[in-house]
């Protein structure tokens, strides 16, 4: 069987909780939480990767590289947060997404969570369910959207699409001094394919929520991959049944900075198969700073350092990819109260580097990214967005699809995202 | 509460007494400004004088003793209530809240309650009660519980003013929530019958910056 989902587990479990008569809040305004977003873009440049091309956005040029635009309902969040007691609480959140993956509709997050009381000793903080690790900075927003730029990080952008697990995860939070630290670890599956994306497409930047059921299909493959590797791709599968772990260290000082550090392996079996889909290993490093300079600027950047392998070794291991990514962001509130615009700026640097079969299946990228946007709160629910990206980028696999391997693309974006 | 050695505070404070007029007067004002290291105003801070005769004084304060909800914050940020009074937690938010604390000076708990609603709490024992809401994790305040009629909370200017104070020796505390190593700043006084003015410098700690969702 290639995939268990925890999903009906944690359903049933749930519903006996929300039964029981100490229930606090099932249902209410601080239970239910939504978003829908509408969003038109103008680009030009090479085919995006979710139309079959190996572009780095979701839109896609015109006809010889030239601009084209389009409008759309571009996604909707609904995410339901009960409360069974002090200490016990759920999130589960559902999502329509007119991007990349299949189907449209899909969960996103669904776990359960356990926080003891404030004590000296600290707070512990256990969740058990399907959730994205704590690796992301930008993305605060109701169902795990991002909430100054339309456009996540090309490094968030990856979590949101092949770093989303089913497992166990506990935090203990405590004050040491006027230092604060909080110690995570989790044990995890269901993430099992994560590495395809990255080595047969690349970084892209953009808003992908992977689901338990989401797919996508992958660019051209090389000959030598079209027949070991299924054109889709699955993340949330569990293939090897080998359970992978991450550990994290939080360090608040007592400065307005916040320090990060996460290790994640998700311990991959790389010959585990199930219908042409492979059990990558995937290790990766990831720091995260924020800092407030001042109140109404914070600065925030990551860097993530990993590899990843799949297949068999022969001697050579079929795909074995180092990837790096970076990206630093300040966002400025332009004016005080709940309604002030915020302008955000962000750089983004990312690369790969393909260790064997190069000449067969070259996965190598370089690239970086520019994004400048400005959210322009309308009314308490409703936040107007504009943003421009530029992206530059050399793959050589680019071939595949026809294209020069190095190419260039500039994205204007404008979106009303109404929330509740 | 622990009495601060001068030599362990060097740097720390400064005290600037001026003495005003000395008229025959029985009770004096203690004018009592607080600075941060950087030299600007400390708004929020507590001050409280203990004299011989101030233990067991009733203590009644001019202001009201609520802790309000509104725009998803506690108001004030710090409130001074004297031991054994009762505090009103009305709830000006659209939304519902599930006010509590843990502090070792009061444990307590309020149930979700929604706009306009209003839950009242008495608070019988002497110290810093943090309190915090168990849905909004960035909601937070400060409820000084104090056994000395003698107490007052900084302005924006930064300054706090003791009234009607017995002239004569006593004690000074002040506190702040980022106060770097959390206890009272305490501080030996001597007040004039005419009244006082100090300035005290406070090592503070940045506010904390907001959790994360996950």
């Amino acid at each position: 069987m290639a995939r268990r989902r925890p999903i009906l587990l944690l359903a049933a479990l749930a519903a006996a909780l929300a039964s029981r008569a100490s229930a606090q809040d099932m249902v209410s305004r601080e239970t239910l939480h939504g978003m829908v977003e509408v969003r038109a873009m103008a680009a030009d440049g090479e085919r995006s990767w979710t139309g079959r091309g190996f572009g780095k956005t979701a839109a896609s040029g015109g006809a010889g590289g030239g601009w084209d635009a389009k409008a759309q309902v571009s996604q909707a969040v609904l995410e339901w947060r009960p409360r069974f007691s002090f200490a016990l609480s759920a999130v589960v959140s559902g999502q329509y997404q007119a991007g990349a993956g299949h189907p449209r509709l899909d969960l996103d997050e669904a776990y359960l969570k356990l926080r003891t009381k404030p004590s000296p000793a600290g707070r512990l903080a256990v969740r058990a369910g399907v959730f994205y690790p704590p690796v992301s900075l930008e993305h605060e927003g109701v169902g795990w959207t991002s909430t100054e730029l339309l456009s996540g990080s090309a490094l968030n952008s990856w979590i949101g699409e092949e770093v989303k697990v089913g497992g166990i995860e506990a935090s203990a939070e405590r004050r040491f001094g006027d230092h604060e630290l909080t110690a995570t670890v989790a044990a995890f599956g269901w993430n099992d394919t994560s590495g395809t994306l990255l080595s047969f497409r690349g970084w892209a930047l953009g808003e992908a929520r992977t689901g338990p059921s989401t797919r996508y299909r992958l660019p051209p493959l090389s000959p030598f991959m079209r027949f070991r590797q299924s054109p889709i791709t699955s993340p949330m599968w569990e293939i090897d049944r080998r359970g992978g772990w991450y550990a994290r260290l939080e360090w608040r000082p007592p400065a307005p900075v916040v320090l990060d550090a996460l290790h994640y392996d998700n311990q991959g079996d790389r010959t585990g198969v199930s219908q042409v889909q492979w059990a990558w290993e995937t290790r990766f490093d990831d720091v995260g700073l924020t800092w407030r300079p001042t109140p109404a600027m914070r600065i925030r950047a990551q860097a993530l350092s990993g590899r990843t392998w799949m297949g068999f070794a022969t001697p050579q291991t079929w795909v074995d990819v180092s990837f790096r990514a970076a990206y630093l962001m300040a966002t400025r509130e332009l004016g005080d109260g709940p309604l002030a615009p915020a302008a955000s700026l962000r750089l983004d640097a990312f690369d790969t580097h393909d260790h064997t079969f190069t000449v067969i299946d070259n996965n190598d990228e370089h690239g970086w990214a520019a994004t400048a946007g400005l959210r322009r709160p309308l009314t308490p629910w409703a936040d107007l967005f504009l943003e421009a990206m530029r992206v530059e980028s050399t793959r050589p696999s680019r071939a595949l699809a026809g294209e020069a391997p190095h190419q260039a693309q500039t994205v204007l974006q404008t979106a009303v995202r109404l929330h509740f | 509460m622990r009495l601060c050695a001068p030599s362990r505070l060097a740097g720390l404070f400064a005290v600037a007494l001026a003495m005003a007029s000395l008229a025959g007067a029985q009770a004096a004002d203690l004018r009592v400004a607080v600075r941060g290291a950087n030299g600007k105003p400390v708004a929020d801070a507590v001050v409280m004088v203990r004299t011989a005769r101030s233990a067991g004084e009733p203590a009644r304060f001019a202001w009201p003793l609520v802790m309000e909800q509104r725009d998803m914050q506690f108001r004030p940020f710090v409130l001074i209530v004297p031991v054994g009074a009762e505090v009103a937690f009305p709830n000006h938010d659209k939304v519902r809240h599930h006010v509590y604390s843990f502090s070792a000076a009061k444990t307590f708990e309020l149930k979700l309650y929604g706009h306009d609603e209003l839950r009242r709490v008495r608070f019988d024992r002497p110290g810093v009660v943090a309190v915090g809401c168990n849905i909004h994790d960035d909601m937070a305040a400060y409820i000084r519980v104090v056994d000395t009629p003698y107490a007052g909370k900084t302005d924006a200017s930064g300054v706090a003013t003791i009234r009607n104070l017995p002239p004569g020796a006593g004690s000074l505390s002040v506190w702040h929530p980022y106060l770097r190593g959390g206890h009272d700043l305490v501080r030996d006084i001597d007040t004039p019958s005419g009244g006082a003015t100090l300035t005290i410098t406070l090592d503070l700690k940045p506010a904390p910056m907001a959790h994360g969702g996950y």
